[in-house]
């Protein structure tokens, strides 16, 4: 049920949401993952949609606030950046898990991902949606969602091998 | 062909397919194929982390009990993704106090806690649009006042 | 006689707010201090961890933008004795409070917030909201903030 009011008052009006992204986060590309990101958001939260009069209302006000998080999450990475780099020696935010365990380590990598990538390795590697079912989410396609999910798959690789062989 | 029956996969195979999954192309087949390969024991040292990789995201498949029909299961797994694009709080978010127990079950995963919370918030919102502002006008004097009535009244 | 009193009136208009200032009689009852003093703490160890039960709790987070020191809620399905022993306990942890609105249906509050007397500098604030279709489910949060609760009320009743 509430599969078709997503589909039916959500999805149309992307051009819509990705506008408000564009007009906050500038960056185009910045743009599109935000609405991807805030796409996935209502969709996990389809069943609670019903209950507003407006829900395309209720979807440009959380387009304007996950990109204003964005933002500041922005802003306040670029200034985390500065403070590790001065660290001298190895500045591996793992180190602080006692026993390398795996599972932590991976917990912890994964939610350590860019928010668009981290929503779809889970989607895709936990959940066990298919491609095309997040590109119909997400109203992009599927070579879109590829891209995210090499990215993400890759990531991960990189950061394990990274923060266990020390 | 005994080393293919021993490992399931021969390496060529394997490697081929480790390399489409990290391109995003493997299929869901594909990648049970991998799974299934990943998870045998005495694997060479090269395979460690797609070992660790998807012995992570299999071990996290099989902890929800509550593997229950589709149109539940989104609602039990909504917060997982929904809150984690919420407030990407990376270094500061994920304190030990914050959990959630859903169906008996606790839950550390703060972006599934987050969206937990978003959830129940909005269930707090959405039915009260009755609320006016006429209230607001009724100032704190006045209404000890009416109380004070009330309580005299009350005592005769 | 008093304004309490005329809900007889009331009654008869299917909706309508209803809005209560109770004066904290601060010198008699003890000042709730911390939320285990509270009657819904009961609440939450008892049906916390059941089945058709979610509860949650953060510490020190932010949340649609809004800080919160302490956030505890409760949503509970398909179990109306729930919702009635959790309105016993609001009754109770309503003598204290510092203000009372509640959304009224058909003579019966669905919605209630309690601004409870502050903890030291923390604003405290119990929700609570009960819908009956379509499907029986009622929402308990509790609250510790920094924020002028007003504030988070408003952004908890703004118009959707």
């Amino acid at each position: 049920m509430s599969q078709e009011l997503f589909k039916a008052e959500i999805l149309p009006i992307r051009e819509r949401l990705l506008h408000i992204a564009q007009r906050i986060l500038v960056e185009e590309q910045e743009a599109e993952d935000a609405v991807q990101e805030v796409l996935l958001k209502l969709w996990h939260m389809r069943d609670s949609l019903y209950s507003y009069e407006s829900p395309a209302a209720y979807a440009t006000t959380v387009t304007k606030n996950h990109c204003l998080d964005r933002l500041k999450v922005k802003n306040r990475q670029e200034s985390l950046d500065d403070t590790y780099s001065t660290r001298a020696g190895n500045d591996n935010p793992y180190l602080q898990l006692e026993r390398k365990n795996t599972e932590e380590v991976l917990q912890k990598i994964i939610e350590n991902l860019p928010p668009l990538q981290q929503a779809i390795i889970r989607m895709k590697d936990m959940e066990e949606y298919e491609v095309e079912e997040i590109a119909e989410i997400t109203g992009t396609n599927i070579e879109a969602v590829r891209v995210n999910l090499s990215r993400a798959r890759k990531r991960v690789r990189e950061e394990y091998i990274k923060y266990t062989r020390i | 062909m005994i080393i293919n029956m021993k490992y399931k996969l021969n390496f060529p195979d394997a490697d081929r397919l480790i390399e489409k999954y990290y391109d995003g192309l493997t299929t869901s087949a594909e990648e049970k194929q991998l799974k299934d390969f990943l998870l045998q024991r005495d694997l060479p040292e090269q395979y460690r982390p797609e070992q660790a990789i998807f012995g992570y995201f299999t071990h996290k498949n099989e902890k929800p009990s509550f593997r229950i029909p589709d149109s539940i299961r989104w609602v039990g797994v909504a917060a997982a993704i929904g809150l984690i694009l919420l407030g990407p709080q990376l270094f500061v978010s994920g304190n030990q106090s914050d959990y959630a127990y859903i169906d008996g079950i606790k839950v550390s995963d703060i972006g599934e806690v987050k969206s937990r919370a978003m959830a129940s918030l909005g269930d707090i919102s959405h039915s009260r649009d009755e609320v006016q502002e006429s209230f607001k006008s009724i100032n704190d004097n006045d209404l000890i006042e009416q109380q004070l009535d009330m309580f005299s009244a009350v005592e005769k | 006689m008093d304004n309490l009193k005329n809900s007889n009136d009331m009654r008869s208009i299917k909706k309508y707010v209803m809005f209560t200032l109770i004066v904290g009689l601060g010198s008699i009852l003890p000042t709730l201090q911390a939320q285990s003093d509270l009657q819904i703490s009961k609440a939450f160890d008892q049906y916390g961890e059941r089945k058709g039960v979610v509860m949650v709790e953060l510490t020190d987070e932010m949340l649609n933008g809004y800080d919160f020191s302490l956030f505890k809620s409760l949503t509970i399905k398909d179990n109306p004795s729930a919702a009635e022993f959790i309105r016993k306990c609001l009754l109770r942890d309503e003598v204290g409070a510092k203000k009372v609105k509640q959304v009224v249906t058909n003579g019966v509050p669905t919605s209630i917030y309690l601004q409870l007397p502050r903890k030291g500098k923390l604003y405290r604030l119990i929700l609570f909201n009960e819908i009956f279709t379509p499907e029986h489910k009622l929402t308990l949060i509790y609250i510790e903030s920094k924020n002028d609760t007003e504030d988070v009320l408003k952004l908890i009743l703004k118009k959707k």
